[in-house]
């Protein structure tokens, strides 16, 4: 099968791979229809993510069909049509009882590696790293889905893959973000990053009741996106950030505040400081979002990572949070929690995520489609990949 | 074999048991192990070593000066790594301490007696740790093959014992080496499930040189001991083992061998 292998920083090929096969009885193998490039995919892509090899098969946003079930799989036959979560989760760990599937104790085989980096290991994740359990992901033909019984979503219907793909990652990652937040009417809420998870987030918010969002980024068409659905904008490299949000709010500063960027963030005063500091390997992941956001939240507010960290980070206003009594919230989505009720606002028309994607290319197109992602070229916003023979579309 | 029935020990005493014996453990191996004089010693000698070092020039100042700073450290701290590769423990009389001896702990989502009926059955760990056959060859009595690089076999007996929370299994005729297996199982708090405490207490063949390679490789095996619990949770809890499938990146030989053999990885990449 043709499948998106990474080779390196800044290179992947589409390449014949031998098709997955059920390995364990709890497995299903998916016949992938649609799948998508997220915004962490590029910390891969460019190499910030430790324990990759070359050959490994990329892709943590796919849907398709049920083509093959493990004999202890009773919910899923062929032929259905599914969404599968980006975290594998057993769903009968301590974890996945209380719905912290991301932190499923059971799915990550490489768990000594992620113990070793974090202390303890989060879930294991397709195609994201050998450190997440080393698992081939969805950017392919086929792929193999452990734990099918707990994770896949069946979607019936006439609902399209794009009206409902983005349920295996970037939706439900948007929501928790805001719903960190606690959002009450009236509530003003700043998003850092307005690539696919900062719109989610910002349409979340305001469903959630958010009297105001101020949406901030530096490229126009996010931004214009964050607008058309209810958002202030505002352009990092024309204004100076904490200034303009504290004197939109009063004095105040904003309710809570979303980093939706993560480890890759432009900008800011100490942005020189973080080249230097993540080329000498002073630090991983540049925060420079983070920061901001731990500076301009209002005194008792909440700041909501969506952004993925992976390793250390240096010069965090930790002194800031604490004064201020701030609540930091984060983590990996618990996809699985999220995915049937915010399916139904999708039935419901509540929510639209068609919107947000700017590129449909077959999956051969794939090496382009990476670096114009990584580049923000032709305005892009969000890949959706097929692979041969997919239809793309609802039964 | 059984033990001889304990007096009955309430189950705070357990839990306080077990926490102590990994406390014991923890502080084995990264403890200090340098007397109180011999750290004094060490201290005013590194620094002595540290100044003539500082007042020389060229290479020669440069190694007395790497030997002081280690010296003056291993006084400050009171770690030696060198004891600790002999197992010398010199707050515990200075002898050699020739047994090697690591553990690791985890909590399975599951109730006391089916953790139990897990551990006190052999044949059914033996689906945990794939490099492993084991049969039943009489009362207590197994023997169990172990899968070696190259298709080698090598078989021995082992005995296994239960008292109180604790369950024991003793390797005796063929054993390449003494060794005992110990799990303590507690109940965790809330509905967590059960604790589970293993430690592997050996004496390693080879004399001094197998103790220090022992010592050495004190943590590959005792994340080898990690991945095997975290084999027996995931059966006990899912029925099965998570498995990456083939090919995830272009492995190297030497990971999918120790794949094989700690993670009962199949030959599929």
């Amino acid at each position: 099968m043709k499948a998106v292998c990474w080779y390196g920083k800044h290179e992947v090929r589409v390449e014949d791979v031998p098709d997955p096969e059920i390995v364990n009885p709890r497995d299903a193998i998916v016949r992938v229809t649609s799948t998508a490039i997220c915004g962490s995919d590029l910390h891969l892509y460019g190499h910030f993510i430790p324990t990759m090899q070359k050959g490994d098969v990329l892709g943590h946003e796919f849907m398709g069909e049920v083509v093959e079930v493990g004999p202890s799989v009773g919910n899923l036959a062929v032929g259905d049509r599914v969404v599968v979560p980006f975290p594998i989760a057993c769903g009968a760990c301590w974890f996945c009882k209380r719905q912290l599937y991301s932190c499923c104790d059971n799915s990550n085989p490489n768990a000594y590696m992620a113990e070793a980096l974090f202390g303890h290991s989060p879930a294991g994740i397709f195609g994201y790293s050998h450190l997440m359990g080393g698992y081939a992901g969805g950017q392919a033909e086929y792929v193999r889905v452990p734990f099918a019984d707990v994770g896949p979503l069946k979607v019936d219907g006439g609902l399209s893959d794009e009206q409902v793909l983005f349920l295996s990652d970037i939706l439900p990652t948007g929501w928790m973000a805001a719903e960190f937040c606690d959002i009450e009417p009236g509530d003003t809420i700043a998003v850092w990053g307005c690539g696919p998870v900062g719109q989610f987030a910002i349409r979340a918010a305001i469903l959630m009741g958010a009297g105001r969002v101020i949406a901030i980024d530096r490229f126009a068409e996010r931004l214009a996106l964050a607008r058309k659905h209810g958002a202030e904008p505002l352009h990092y490299e024309e204004v100076e950030v904490l200034d303009a949000l504290r004197d939109l709010t009063g004095g105040r500063g904003p309710d809570a505040c979303i980093d939706a960027v993560g480890l890759e963030a432009h900008g800011g005063m100490l942005s020189a400081y973080d080249e230097v500091a993540t080329r000498t390997f002073m630090e991983t992941d540049r925060p420079n979002a983070l920061r901001q956001a731990i500076l301009a939240c209002r005194k008792g507010g909440t700041v909501s990572l969506a952004g993925v960290y992976g390793g250390f980070v240096d010069k965090l206003p930790l002194g800031a949070a604490v004064n201020k009594s701030l609540q930091l919230r984060m983590g990996q989505t618990h996809v699985h929690r999220y995915m049937r009720p915010l399916l139904e606002r999708i039935e419901r028309g509540e929510i639209d995520a068609t919107d947000i994607i700017t590129h449909r290319l077959p999956l051969a197109e794939a090496a382009h489609a990476y670096e114009i992602f990584q580049r923000k070229q032709e305005e892009c916003i969000k890949v959706v990949l097929s692979p041969p023979g997919a239809r793309g579309e609802g039964a | 074999m059984t033990f001889a029935p304990s007096a009955a020990q309430s189950h705070s005493a357990a839990v306080e048991h077990e926490r102590s014996e990994v406390v014991r453990l923890h502080a084995r191996r990264s403890g200090p192990n340098v007397g109180s004089r011999e750290r004094g010693a060490s201290l005013l000698g590194g620094a002595a070593l540290l100044a003539l070092g500082a007042a020389r020039r060229g290479w020669l100042g440069v190694a007395l000066g790497a030997l002081g700073t280690a010296l003056a450290l291993r006084g400050a701290s009171g770690r030696c790594p060198v004891y600790r590769s002999l197992g010398i423990d010199a707050n515990a009389g200075g002898g050699i301490d020739r047994e090697l001896e690591f553990a690791r702990a985890t909590t399975v989502c599951a109730p006391h007696d089916v953790v139990r009926g897990f551990f006190t059955n052999p044949t059914a760990f033996a689906h945990a740790a794939r490099f492993l056959e084991i049969e039943p060859i009489g009362a207590d009595c197994w023997e169990v093959s172990a899968r070696l690089p190259g298709g080698a076999r090598h078989s021995w007996e082992i005995e296994l014992a239960e008292e109180g929370n604790r369950i024991e299994w003793r390797a005796g005729a063929g054993a390449p080496f003494e060794h005992v297996v110990r799990v303590e199982l507690v109940p965790a708090p809330a509905d967590r499930g059960t604790e589970v405490v293993a430690t592997v207490s050996a004496t390693p063949p080879g004399g001094l040189a197998g103790l220090a390679l022992g010592r050495w490789l004190h943590g590959v095996l005792e994340r080898g001991l990690g991945v095997q619990l975290a084999n027996v949770k995931q059966l006990i809890e899912t029925g099965e083992i998570a498995r990456a499938e083939a090919p995830a990146g272009q492995r190297s030989a030497v990971r999918r061998a120790a794949g094989r053999m700690f993670a009962g990885e199949e030959a599929t990449s």
